[in-house]
């Protein structure tokens, strides 16, 4: 394997890490918040959570595209804070990718904090635990199959992202060239052996891991009445 | 620490159902919150533990202002002193019998324990199930650890919703003897919500009754529960009468303990936890109670009490007669058939026999 194949396999397991973290960071308080809320925009929230899962990777890409540019409020200020464009960077790509993922994240935990929320949140209230300490020690181990089921799918979304690469990141080696883009530059230029070698990896890769969670998942059922 | 009422003024509305209440509801031993499903007791009670804000209005336990909307004061469950055991248990699932009791102690220790983790362990006995997951339970075993659980947050006022309608009855006659005294045995009063009269008749000294939304009636139990199932007979429960006896004492051998009512003696199955002289109250179902003009001989009923015939009612198109009986100052209800009434020549004012099996005696 060539030395930018290695390097855009090594950027592609990075991003998607610090995504999975940042994902998790961000989509636990807000899964929470709509598996608790009864507030008249949560159906609003929902909908917004869930447009990745519809809108085509390009139609994303592109207005994070133009949000992105140095001469837009957010990209201007990005520019003028940090001294880098968001654009063609492996900043923008980790915060396209976080938008890009989020559904994949949210679902799972506040599906999985929804079986918790009510009676049993209720039961540690009267057991004197305040609100995060309920939270800590009854929904969050009572949901380890949510949270693990989000990490992965956030993990695995993001290692196969393509759409929104391409518009935001560009190729550049080492910064946005994700192996994604690699191996579909390697088919452009019909050299099959390397879009082979980068497919066979991220396909065993996926596999293995969708493996594990759920052999994961059959011997590590919590039951919730 | 004791206080003996908990100030209730409090409004909360829902679809198709308004709780409006503005009561003083008055602890103290046990006291039964009853009514038929939806007549808003589980709301009440929820509203007590905090786990419902009122619409508008005040809450205050003793010198405790818990809530006041128009001040905006709102005290949230985790911060009351209550302890609350629900229909289901609720107990967690992810940890065992033994753990879902320490997470309840280590949250309340500094609440000045006056009983350890063992004394609660012994006392529900649940030394053999404690390494057992709630999945692995009986609904009995549940409910008695549910209920341990509870007692460990040391609460000042015990909440109990409907701890026995999830339970047969076998299951029932298992759990009540650990529901008896808990206000004496622990130092915190109960408000007890059920819709079972055999279970209210059982634990309750005082009884607040239900109905739509409102406070009906309250009162010591036998008095509220007659006055309301003999003057709305159309009402939630079966004819029949609570009447209030003294234990004269407990018959080993026999199984038995024997309460003095009026001129006469009951027999109850044997429950030890009450001492002598103390009052019980029992339920005694209409359709159990036959009558005899003369004291009968050779027959396996061995609760004879001499009493007096008060009135007799006859529902239109029915074959039966209700009739009021006295017997010493309680009232008890027979139901017997009309036949049995003309062949007996039965009238107001007859001196006669009330025959009440042992076995009909619930709980």
């Amino acid at each position: 394997m060539t030395a930018p194949d290695l390097s855009a396999l090594w950027l592609t397991f990075r991003l998607a890490f610090l995504v999975t973290v940042i994902l998790l960071l961000i989509a636990t308080p807000l899964a929470w918040w709509l598996a608790n809320t009864r507030t008249r925009l949560k159906p609003a929230v929902e909908a917004i959570v869930a447009l990745p899962l519809v809108l085509p990777p390009t139609v994303l890409g592109f207005y994070l595209l133009i949000l992105f540019n140095p001469n837009s409020a957010i990209g201007g200020f990005w520019l003028s804070v940090t001294g880098d464009t968001l654009s063609f960077s492996f900043t923008g790509l980790v915060i396209a990718s976080v938008i890009y993922s989020l559904p994949f994240a949210v679902q799972p935990l506040q599906a999985a904090f929804e079986s918790v929320a009510g009676a049993l949140m209720e039961a540690a209230a009267s057991l004197r635990a305040s609100p995060l300490d309920a939270f800590l020690t009854v929904a969050a181990p009572l949901s380890v199959r949510g949270f693990l089921t989000a990490a992965v799918l956030s993990f695995a979304h993001t290692l196969g992202e393509f759409g929104v690469v391409l518009m935001v990141g560009g190729a550049i080696p080492g910064e946005t060239r994700v192996v994604s883009i690699a191996i579909y530059e390697h088919v452009e230029t019909l050299r099959y052996g390397e879009a082979h070698a980068l497919s066979l990896i991220l396909l065993a890769f996926s596999f293995f891991v969708l493996m594990l969670v759920y052999v994961f998942n059959r011997r590590h059922r919590v039951h919730v009445h | 620490m004791f206080t003996d009422h908990i100030d209730m003024e409090a409004r909360r509305a829902f679809p198709g159902f308004t709780l409006d209440i503005a009561q003083k509801i008055p602890l103290g031993g046990c006291t039964a919150i009853f009514g038929a499903s939806g007549a808003g007791k589980s709301t009440l009670l929820r509203l007590m533990a905090g786990f419902l804000r009122p619409d508008a209005g005040r809450i205050a336990f003793g010198d405790a202002l818990w809530c006041d909307i128009g001040a905006g004061v709102f005290t949230p469950a985790h911060r009351r002193p209550v302890g609350y055991m629900f229909q289901d248990g609720r107990l967690f699932p992810h940890l065992t019998v033994e753990q879902n009791l320490l997470y309840a102690d280590r949250r309340s220790r500094a609440a000045g324990a006056s009983y350890t983790v063992r004394d609660i362990i012994d006392a529900f006995d649940l030394k053999p199930l404690l390494a057992r997951r709630p999945d692995t339970l009986s609904g009995g075993e549940r409910q008695r650890a549910a209920l341990a659980r509870t007692m460990l947050t040391r609460p000042s006022l015990l909440l109990l919703d409907e701890p026995l309608s999830a339970l047969d009855r076998g299951r029932k006659a298992e759990i009540i003897p650990y529901l008896d005294n808990l206000a004496g045995r622990f130092g915190a009063p109960v408000v007890y919500v059920s819709h079972n009269v055999d279970e209210i008749v059982r634990v309750a000294d005082e009884t607040v009754i239900m109905k739509s939304g409102g406070i009906e009636a309250t009162g010591a139990t036998a008095d509220v529960l007659n006055a309301y199932g003999v003057e709305a007979s159309a009402a939630a429960f079966e004819t029949g009468a609570v009447v209030t006896g003294a234990v004269i004492g407990h018959d080993e051998d026999y199984r038995l303990t024997r309460v003095a009512l009026g001129d006469g003696v009951v027999s109850l199955p044997i429950n030890k936890r009450k001492s002598l002289g103390e009052a019980v109250n029992i339920r005694i179902d209409a359709r159990n109670v036959a009558i005899a003009t003369s004291a009968p001989s050779d027959i396996s009923i061995r609760n004879v009490l001499p009493a007096t015939v008060t009135s007799m009612t006859r529902p239109a198109e029915s074959p039966f007669v209700d009739i009021v009986l006295r017997v010493g100052g309680a009232t008890l209800q027979a139901q017997v058939t009309r036949a049995a009434r003309d062949d007996l020549k039965l009238a107001p004012g007859q001196s006669v026999y009330a025959l009440v099996k042992t076995a009909s005696f619930e709980l």
